[in-house]
């Protein structure tokens, strides 16, 4: 035995450190001590040397057995401290340790007096005095029991460890192997006595055995068989409750067996099955001990049956492990077919149900099941990785996706797996730690390790407990905050530094939603004769030309860097569409802040169309404006025929300027800008990439709510917005042919005044008849053509009138008061509202007020028109 | 660059005032007197390039001209700090340097003789702009420079730019004070003539409310040229920083004036400013909101132009633009719009929609105020016709008695009769008659009703 061995080399290090113990302990008697304690290990010292692992609790069994004959409170001390030293200690050394110093206590019967032996802090007291078995007996007995177990194979499955530990069991008495837990019928039983016979039934049955009385039926409940009607009716109850112990157990071990339809599945599952192994090792523990009594009582029976194990005594014996056993069996049946964090949450659940006993069964159970949550916890916030082999982790890692998209959809939580001591916020907090771990790596190419990782490491690991409780103030509350905002604020910084994300916000800003006024101007001048042009017709580089040329002309210094992100893209055309209607303005952000950004290009892409159209309008019409100014001076001579109409006209066109100014006025400054100025309060204070981000989030989704892009008001404010820009446009159009005629006529007259002119330097009269009349003629078509002109003008700008008037009505009806405020900022002055009944009575504040609270549905709106109008006026102001 | 504005400076006035806008608008922008910008300035936010633009080393230059027929006042520009700051090349003084004697019709006939120099250097100024937008005339219309030459040059312009806007800052005289320039009245019918036909836009800078405000708010017992044009370049400066400071709206000519102008003719605009106050009087005794400012604005006593009490209280607001500068909180400005709205504090025309219009504006980081909101309003309001019903009372006074034709008479225009006087009165008349038509509701009717007379 090569092991063995090696250890008689340690032998003399063994024996300094024995004598060092001894002196410790017996100071003036050490040398006799120490002799004897020599003696008995080279007497036992295969069980020292042998190096395979002993079963803790099958020594725990015995050392407790050891000391209950002296007295129960020993016991209790010697399991607290036991407690504390596993807390210490590796199993290995544990019993080692243990095997080392009951072996000792057993040798102290030779001694005369006490040794009072201490270790690492944990004491317990063997006494030596007195031990009821024979010392030698019982010596030889564990020896020849360990030697047997040792040299087995240790199996880990502790029960089959104690099936292997019964089988070679020898009876003292006798070689027969009458312990065959499979056959117990078979057994003969002469030797025994009833009582015995029951009781040795009862420990079968505690473990699930069927045996000679106790039948299992088809349940798993045990049944007393029709054999048991010679008992008296005390024995049997007795046997029926202790057979309930053995129900629990069985239907506890079932939870354990990997054929079970109950085997606990998963990480999260092995951890619960090794805390249930535990229980029942010690639970064996203690059938072991009574077995062992009973053994004894058999070996000793025909001398003294004074102190005999009996079914009460059994029952006494079995009630508390009987009660634990309970609550764990109800526990388990809860946790039927569950795993991951729903495991450990109905664990949790089961912590605060007011039972003390249960409580802390159950936090040993929930700690063991969160071991693997415990390690993937920190395996994700200090590497960002993942190790979830049983998809038991509530951060899941969606493969498909790309890196390129991974700060928004790489990374999710998984709500249902989500155990319920973990908050949504620290949940959060978690996701985003570990995200922000994966980012900076792979997106950033950073690898430096986390702050303090090892530190933290550990922390984790020593804190496991400060998950389960109420709370979130813990420490490990704390490092889990650490971590967060430690990896968020280096994101963070990154992002605002390295990457400048707040020089694109801005940039997106100035350009998809026109904060820079100056640029889109010069863009709509540039661009004005390309997308004019048919859609079909455009080239995209020939566009992005255009907008490079103007952003150089107007931006002071960013421009080439700029212009590597700002993009010219062409929408899909629909027949008919012009250049205006396809063009957007895109804006390319590369790197890491793709990656951040990627979701919210789409809104921008969505928000720039109505923007730009509305801009478009305002070009359009400041440039009709400009054209009927200057109109005005070089058309002075036909003033008298067009005043009609260009008045009409410039009234018709200050009211659209006033309406396209105010609409752009209300977007950019009062949705945008204010948004805006809002984002940029919650940018200083965030602590977070993610605050940044849903702040911005929250920005673009006000700018869409104000651009009538939401839900709600896209169906009627949007398309009604549309409409009436169109009928804008088409003032474009009808002004171009207007001045056409009109300067046609004032060339014709020109000519006309020039050719009398000229004659008349030549002496020649002025025109003929004939030219006169010809000119006449055409003044006549002129001046008729001009009023079927102006009657198209009044059809137009009254149609224009009615669909302002409606979307006002809209405006003002709205349930957004923001919408209502506006519709009464559009009309100023009251232009509209006295000009149309329908806008009067919305307008009021009872109106308001009365919808502000939800009874507009009660009083019809033709019932409050009863008020006066004037009444509602004075209340409004 | 786009947009681009040619500042004109006519005249003594003209000159005085457009030499304090440059001055203003260099400290704005962080340019030394020579043209250098300043190391603090490398990197504004700021266009500079509407009103300046880069010579090849770098330094700026005013897109000004500056035109006289004395010699006077662009002297002491030329010996003042900033003398390095224009373009020689764009300073034209009249050979004889005789001055246009107060008279309208020497400035008139003059600049058509001298008009062939004159746009030489307006068109090459012209041509050296990338998308010009269009020119701003600094005169006064009293004199006889600024008057006379700027009439000739603003009717001279929209022939050669059709294309381009004119728009004008316009000293009008101060009524309170005895001028020793007797055919004053003559003059300003004579240029408000142009003013209206020509013109696209006219920022009315009346003398008289200037001197008013100096004394009765700033508390100055005889207010110097210096101080009131310090009110003036505020005026222009910030009714231009929309321009000069882009942000989402308003950021050129159009832009700015095609709001406030309805019709061709009812461009006339006037001004306010707040807080009026000395630099020795900063005692601040709240916190300043929109809401103050705006309110402010609405209050005839901080109005640059003294239209005289509105008896039968019927005159009203065309339009109203107000650049506010400071710091605003934006979610402000609406609610002051609504509590404005609710209070009636501003009485509107009730043929159209109008409005107050807001921008608000970035001010210049280098030039510390200390104000923490400021505003300027820009507003079209019928008042402004009792400016011009002084000026014909004033000139039919004299046209009665015949008095001062003299001069007028030695020049071509007037040599043979006097029509172009009485046609001037027509056109003021006329404007008069259509900014009150402008208070009712049938101004669209009134328009075809004057047609049929």
């Amino acid at each position: 035995m090569a092991s063995n061995r090696n250890n008689q080399k340690n032998l003399r290090e063994v024996y300094d450190l024995l004598d060092k113990l001894v002196k410790k302990f017996c100071h003036d008697r050490h040398k006799e001590v120490l002799k004897k304690v020599t003696t008995g290990i080279v007497d036992s010292q295969h069980v020292f040397f042998s190096n395979n692992q002993q079963d803790e609790s099958l020594i725990l069994g015995k050392v407790k057995n050891h000391l209950a004959n002296k007295s129960q409170s020993s016991v209790t001390i010697f399991l607290k401290q036991h407690e504390e030293l596993s807390t210490l200690t590796d199993p290995k050394f544990r019993s080692s340790m243990l095997t080392f110093l009951l072996c000792l206590s057993d040798m102290e019967t030779k001694l005369p007096n006490t040794i009072d032996s201490r270790e690492s802090g944990s004491s317990f007291t063997l006494p030596v005095r007195s031990i009821q078995n024979s010392a030698s007996m019982e010596h030889i007995y564990r020896n020849i029991t360990i030697r047997n177990a040792s040299m087995n194979p240790i199996n880990t499955e502790s029960n089959l460890k104690l099936v292997n530990f019964r089988r070679k069991l020898p009876s003292s008495t006798s070689t027969d192997s009458v312990l065959d837990g499979q056959t117990p019928d078979s057994e003969t039983s002469y030797n025994y006595s009833q009582s015995e016979e029951i009781v040795q039934e009862a420990i079968y049955a505690l473990t699930g055995k069927s045996g000679k009385y106790l039948k299992k039926d088809v349940t798993g409940d045990f049944k007393l068989d029709i054999k048991s009607r010679n008992l008296n009716a005390q024995e049997a109850v007795s046997l029926m409750r202790l057979a309930e112990t053995g129900r629990l157990h069985n239907e506890i071990h079932k939870y354990t067996d990997p054929n079970s339809e109950f085997f606990l599945c998963g990480l999260f599952g092995q951890g619960l099955i090794a805390q249930i192994q535990i229980e029942l090792t010690q639970f064996y523990g203690l059938i072991a001990h009574l077995q062992d009594n009973l053994n004894n009582q058999r070996a000793r029976s025909f001398t003294e049956n004074n102190d005999s194990l009996t079914l009460l005594k059994l029952i006494s014996y079995i009630s508390e492990p009987q009660k634990r056993l309970k609550i764990i069996s109800e526990l388990l049946q809860q946790c039927k077919n569950l795993k991951g964090g729903q495991l450990a949450t109905t664990l949790h659940s089961q912590i605060s149900t007011g039972n003390s006993s249960s409580s802390g069964i159950v936090k040993s159970f929930l700690r063991a099941t969160c071991r693997p949550l415990q390690t993937m916890l920190s395996y994700w916030l200090l590497d960002g990785e993942i190790k979830d082999p049983h998809n038991e982790f509530f951060i899941e890692e969606i493969k498909e996706v790309s890196s390129d998209r991974l700060w928004h959809h790489k990374y999710r939580i998984v709500n249902s797996r989500v155990p319920s001591f973990i908050s949504k916020h620290l949940a959060h907090n978690i996701l985003v730690s570990g995200k922000s771990i994966n980012f900076l790596r792979e997106i950033c190419e950073d690898k430096t390790p986390i702050k303090g990782r090892e530190e933290l490491r550990l922390a984790f690991e020593n804190n496991i407990d400060d998950l389960f409780r109420e709370g979130c103030d813990s420490k490990l509350h704390d490092m889990i905050d650490s971590v967060y905002l430690n990896t968020s604020q280096k994101v963070l910084e990154i992002a605002m530094g390295q990457y400048n994300l707040m020089e694109h916000l801005h940039s997106m800003r100035k350009y998809l939603l026109l904060g820079q006024g100056d640029f889109i101007g010069l863009l709509m001048e540039n661009l004005k004769d390309e997308l004019d042009r048919p859609a079909k017709d455009l080239y995209q580089h020939a566009l992005f030309s255009i907008v490079s040329t103007s952003i150089r002309a107007t931006s002071q210094f960013d421009e080439s860097e700029l212009l590597q992100h700002l993009d010219v893209k062409l929408n899909h055309p629909i027949d008919g569409d012009k250049g205006w209607d396809i063009f957007t303005l895109q804006y390319t952000v590369h790197g890491p802040l793709a990656t951040i950004l990627e979701p919210n290009m789409a809104k921008y892409q969505e928000l720039f169309k109505p923007l730009f159209k509305a801009k478009h309008v305002e070009f359009v019409l400041n440039n009709v404006w400009k054209e009927q100014m200057l109109n005005s001076k070089t058309l002075k001579n036909l003033k008298k025929t067009l005043n009609p109409v260009t008045y009409r006209l410039h009234l018709y066109t200050s009211e659209m300027i006033h309406f396209v100014n105010q609409m752009q006025y209300y977007i950019l400054f009062e949705v945008i800008e204010c948004s805006w100025t809002h984002f940029i309060k919650r940018v200083q204070n965030a602590k977070a990439l993610d605050d940044i981000l849903s702040a911005h989030e929250d920005f673009l989704n006000e700018v869409r709510i104000g651009a009538f892009l939401d839900n709600e008001t896209k169906t009627t404010l949007y398309l009604h917005l549309d409409i009436i820009y169109d009928s804008i446009m088409k003032l474009e159009e009808w002004q171009k042919t207007f001045y056409e005629i009109a300067y046609k006529e004032a060339d014709a007259r020109q000519k006309y005044e020039q050719r009398i002119s000229n004659s008349e330097k030549t002496g020649t009269y002025g025109v003929t008849a004939e030219m006169r009349l010809e000119r006449d003629e055409e003044q006549k078509i002129f001046e008729q053509l001009i009023s079927t002109f102006k009657k198209s003008l009044d059809t137009h700008g009254q149609t224009y009138e009615k669909y302002v008037n409606e979307f006002l009505l809209k405006l003002t009806s709205s349930k957004d008061q923001n919408l209502q405020l506006f519709g009464t900022r559009l009309d100023f002055n009251e232009y509209y509202k006295k000009r149309d009944q329908r806008l009067r009575q919305p307008l009021t504040y009872e109106h308001m007020r009365l919808s502000g609270m939800g009874f507009s549905g009660i009083f019809s709106r033709s019932n409050l028109s009863n008020t006066p109008m004037r009444l509602g006026n004075h209340l409004g102001h | 660059m786009p947009s681009e504005m040619i500042t004109l400076q006519l005249g003594q006035c003209g000159n005085q005032i457009g030499f304090e806008f440059w001055k203003r608008l260099c400290l704005e922008h962080g340019i030394s007197p020579s043209g250098v910008l300043e190391d603090f300035a490398t990197d504004g936010p700021d266009r500079k390039d509407v009103f300046f633009y880069q010579a090849d080393d770098d330094h700026y230059i005013p897109r000004a001209v500056l035109l006289d027929l004395e010699p006077r006042v662009i002297h002491t520009i030329m010996q003042s700090q900033y003398a390095k700051l224009y373009n020689p090349e764009n300073i034209y003084l009249s050979k004889d340097g005789g001055g246009a004697g107060n008279n309208w019709a020497s400035g008139f006939s003059q600049g058509e003789k001298l008009q062939e120099e004159i746009f030489d250097i307006i068109d090459r100024e012209a041509d050296g702009s990338d998308s010009l937008e269009g020119f701003v005339l600094c005169h006064s219309i009293a004199g006889g420079t600024g008057s006379g030459m700027g009439s000739y040059i603003m009717e001279r312009l929209s022939d050669h730019f059709p294309k381009k806007l004119v728009q004008t800052y316009s000293v009008f005289p101060n009524q309170d004070e005895i001028s020793d320039v007797v055919v004053q009245p003559y003059n300003s019918l004579l240029t408000l003539r142009r003013l209206t036909s020509c013109a696209d836009c006219v920022v009315v800078l009346d003398n008289t409310a200037l001197n008013r405000i100096a004394t009765d708010r700033l508390h100055l017992e005889n207010p110097s040229f210096t101080q009131i044009n310090t009110l003036v370049s505020t005026i222009m400066s910030v009714s231009t920083t929309t321009l000069r400071y882009p942000s989402y709206m308003n950021n050129n000519l159009i832009g700015l004036t095609a709001p406030l102008i309805p019709t061709p003719q009812l461009h006339f605009l006037m001004t306010g400013y707040t807080p009026l106050t000395t630099d020795t009087d900063t005692v601040n005794i709240r916190k300043t909101t929109v809401l103050d400012v705006m309110r402010r604005l609405l209050q005839p006593k901080n109005m640059m132009v003294s239209t005289g009490p509105d008896k039968s209280n019927h005159h009203c607001y065309i339009s109203i633009l107000n650049i506010i500068q400071g710091e605003v909180d934006p979610t402000q400005v609406h609610k002051s719009l609504q509590r404005i709205r609710e209070r009636k504090l501003a009485q509107f025309i009730p043929w159209g929609p109008a409005s107050i219009q807001v921008a608000l504006s970035r001010s210049s980081p280098y030039v510390q105020s200390s104000h923490r909101v400021s505003g300027l309003m820009l507003a079209n309001h019928t008042s402004i016709c009792s400016l011009f019903e002084r000026a014909l009372s004033q000139y039919d006074k004299l046209r009665k008695r015949g008095a001062f034709l003299d001069q007028f008479r030695k020049e071509e225009m007037f040599k043979d009769d006097l029509s172009e006087l009485d046609e001037s009165r027509d056109v003021v008349d006329s404007l008069v008659q259509e900014y009150e038509a402008a208070t009712r509701s049938d101004y669209l009717q009134w328009q075809a009703k004057k047609d049929v007379e």
